[in-house]
């Protein structure tokens, strides 16, 4: 899979390099800033991108609307945006070019290597990731009478994993829990928020973003 | 009442005003007649043209009248006037017309054409009266009997001449009791009319306040954004890395443990550089020498710490906000770096000193070698928040700073007080004016050298100005208004 990489940070654009190329990825080119990424960026030579937020030249959201802008011109091209805070605004935003194969993570999540090349490869298979930041912060946000409010802690925590695009396997795998309890889980939350109860990973992702922001 | 010396002396020097003022009453009287025939142009418009010039004639005369006034009566003017120079819109000629100093003006300019003259004239007259008829009328002898002495009364006799010489005593006691009142009058009505009022004085007065809030309120904020950007671009982007080495060491020590000493030995470096960056960004934040030993202390643990002979002198320091100091001690510290790093000097002269104005104190550092000279503040990267106003284009901050002919540069702050500003000598230079002082957002190298100083200067409401013509000495001057 060929890979695009911004990030303006010398040692974390090497970093990155070497990481995605140990894993089998294919680097196909890296700038430290978002402008020269999209000055050379050519459909169909790339897979996916993955770009820090905070860039050259006003460190600001650069990133980001690279990201934006890269989607614009290749309708739902993969791409994963690196962040060192979450905002949920900007998430929105991702979301607001369209739900498929868009990322939004925490810079330090590169450090789980395995975690962060799941991800990148669920967004280049048009997947949605969305930190677990980032659901945090959509939550806090929720008033008392909320429905989300009557969701259990434990489904909370599903549907946390199930924003971050797991499937059921991988959901009972990381709380330890049968398959079994996990659809009965989705199906729980569903229901209390009203949404029609639906098997595929990034769907179930959209629909608890698409509620979340509503 | 008995003529002392010193009696004698203030009526002389108030004879002296009063007659210097009858002379300025000539240029008065000129321009109140120029005044009253150019208002019948005026409603025509075609007087509009030579409006400026009556007005900054005007302008000229009072600010003088002024000037003389106070300088005679040993007066403060409290606030510098409004001074007309330069060519002035349709608007501007309005608002000119209509403004509180141009009523002053010309309420003065009645004053004096009216009592200017006369005060003049008897100051003159009243003492050449008393010593005339003191000094002739005993020599009415002299005269010949057909044409004899003709003075206010025909003296032909020696009770006439001592009646002559009453009269001369009469002047004399009216000049010395009239000469100081006259030259009192004068001068503070002067000076009355001249100066604001209570009520102007303080709404100028709570202009400044604004001001400097504003600016120390953007300071603030500057600073904060300044520390933000360390963090992120020092510690966080370091750790980051710390946690991405360490990941892949974890992922290379699954399959060959030695394949993952390379990435450990990286993430070390990588958290030790993360070290380094935070404790500069806390010692950025306050440097505790500072909390210990004040900014003399401070700078004199500074001083000698250099490589280069340094003296200092910080006799005429006050103590300022911690925040102004804890930016003077980094300017020296930069100062000093840059000189030892560049100049190649053999001394170097450190003045730190408190320079009070009617305003504001000011925090002057100024840092002074023998070196080679040739100095320049490099152009700030990334985007300039712009000063001066002019070259604001983002992403651009070249051509940031201009050097004047003389080898002098200024930066001025980008929240430097309006009035601070307006009447120093920035501005005023064709070439002297620099522009765009990068505030915190610029390249990351760039937090270091005169850049470095005169952003921290800026974000203070200060300024930079520099003076190193090519073969030295260089000078840097940097002021810390002491406001907030």
């Amino acid at each position: 899979m060929r890979v695009l990489i911004a990030e303006d940070d010398a040692l974390l654009r090497a970093g990155l390099e070497l990481l995605l190329k140990g894993e089998g990825f294919e680097v196909a080119g890296s700038w430290n800033n978002a402008d020269d990424l999209l000055a050379a960026f050519e459909p169909g030579t790339a897979d996916a991108a993955v770009l820090d937020v905070r860039m050259p030249p006003t460190f600001t959201n650069e990133g980001l609307r690279a990201a934006l802008e890269l989607r614009s011109r290749v309708p739902d091209f993969p791409v994963l945006v690196l962040s060192a805070y979450v905002e949920d605004r900007y998430a929105t935003r991702l979301l607001g070019s369209g739900a498929q194969g868009v990322g939004y993570l925490l810079k330090e999540r590169v450090g789980k290597v395995g975690d962060f090349v799941d991800a990148l490869r669920r967004v280049a298979d048009g997947g949605t990731v969305m930190d677990p930041e980032v659901i945090a912060q959509l939550f806090s946000r929720r008033s008392n009478q909320d429905p989300i409010r009557s969701l259990t802690p434990r489904e909370f925590e599903v549907l946390g994993l199930v924003a971050e695009g797991l499937g059921n396997t991988a959901i009972a795998q990381a709380i330890s829990v049968s398959e079994t309890a996990v659809s009965k889980h989705i199906g729980n939350i569903f229901a209390k928020l009203g949404l029609a109860p639906s098997d595929t990973g990034h769907r179930r992702v959209l629909a608890a973003l698409a509620y979340l922001r509503s | 009442m008995r003529p002392s010396q010193a009696g004698l002396r203030t009526r002389a020097a108030d004879a002296v005003f009063l007659l210097r003022e009858a002379a300025y009453w000539l240029a008065s009287l000129g321009i109140l007649v120029a005044g009253i025939v150019l208002l019948p142009f005026l409603s025509l418009g075609i007087g509009l043209y030579a409006l400026p010039g009556v007005l900054g004639t005007l302008d000229l005369l009072a600010a003088r009248a002024q000037g003389r006034s106070a300088g005679f009566a040993g007066a403060v003017i409290p606030f510098d006037r409004r001074r007309l120079r330069g060519r002035y819109s349709f608007g501007e000629l309005a608002s000119l017309v209509t403004a509180p100093e141009t009523k002053r003006d010309l309420s003065w300019l009645l004053f004096n054409a009216a009592f200017a003259l006369v005060a003049g004239v008897l100051a003159l007259a009243l003492p050449l009266g008393a010593l005339l008829y003191l000094v002739v009328s005993p020599l009415w002898l002299l005269f010949p009997a057909d044409a004899p002495l003709e003075m206010t009364i025909t003296i032909t006799s020696w009770p006439a001449a001592f009646l002559g010489m009453l009269l001369g005593v009469a002047y004399a006691v009216l000049a010395w009791l009239l000469l100081p009142w006259m030259a009192r009058r004068l001068s503070e009505g002067t000076l009355a009319i001249l100066s604001p009022r209570r009520y102007d004085e303080l709404s100028r007065r709570i202009q400044d306040l604004s001001a400097a809030r504003a600016s120390a309120l953007a300071a603030h904020a500057a600073e904060l954004r300044r520390i933000e950007r360390e963090l992120h671009d020092g510690a966080q982007n370091r750790l980051v890395g710390v946690v991405m080495m360490l990941g892949l060491a974890q992922r290379a020590a699954e399959t060959d443990p030695a394949a993952a000493v390379p990435f450990l030995e990286r993430a070390q470096d990588a958290a030790s550089e993360a070290l380094a960056g935070l404790r500069a960004a806390v010692h950025d934040i306050y440097p505790p020498v500072l909390d210990e030993l004040g900014l003399g202390g401070a700078a004199s643990a500074l001083t000698s710490r250099s490589p280069i002979p340094c003296s200092l002198d910080v006799a005429g320091l006050l103590r300022a906000p911690a925040a102004v100091e804890s930016a003077a001690y980094f300017v020296l510290a930069e100062a000093l770096t840059n000189a030892a790093k560049h100049s190649g000097a053999s001394r170097i002269e450190v003045v730190l000193r408190t320079e009070s104005t009617s305003r504001e104190d000011v925090l002057v550092v100024e840092v002074t070698d023998d070196g080679r000279g040739g100095a320049a503040v490099a152009p700030a990267g990334g985007v300039g928040v712009a000063a001066a106003g002019a070259d604001t284009g983002a992403g651009t901050g070249a051509g940031a700073a201009r050097r004047g002919a003389d080898g002098t540069l200024h930066t001025a702050g980008a929240g430097s007080f309006g009035a601070a500003g307006g009447d120093s000598d920035l501005g005023t230079g064709a070439g002297a004016v620099a522009a765009a002082v990068d505030v915190g957002t610029g390249d990351a190298g760039s937090g270091t050298g005169l850049a470095g100083i005169a952003r921290r200067a800026a974000a203070f409401g200060g300024r930079l100005v520099l003076s190193s013509p090519r073969g030295g000495p260089t000078k840097v001057r940097v002021e810390l208004p002491c406001a907030f």
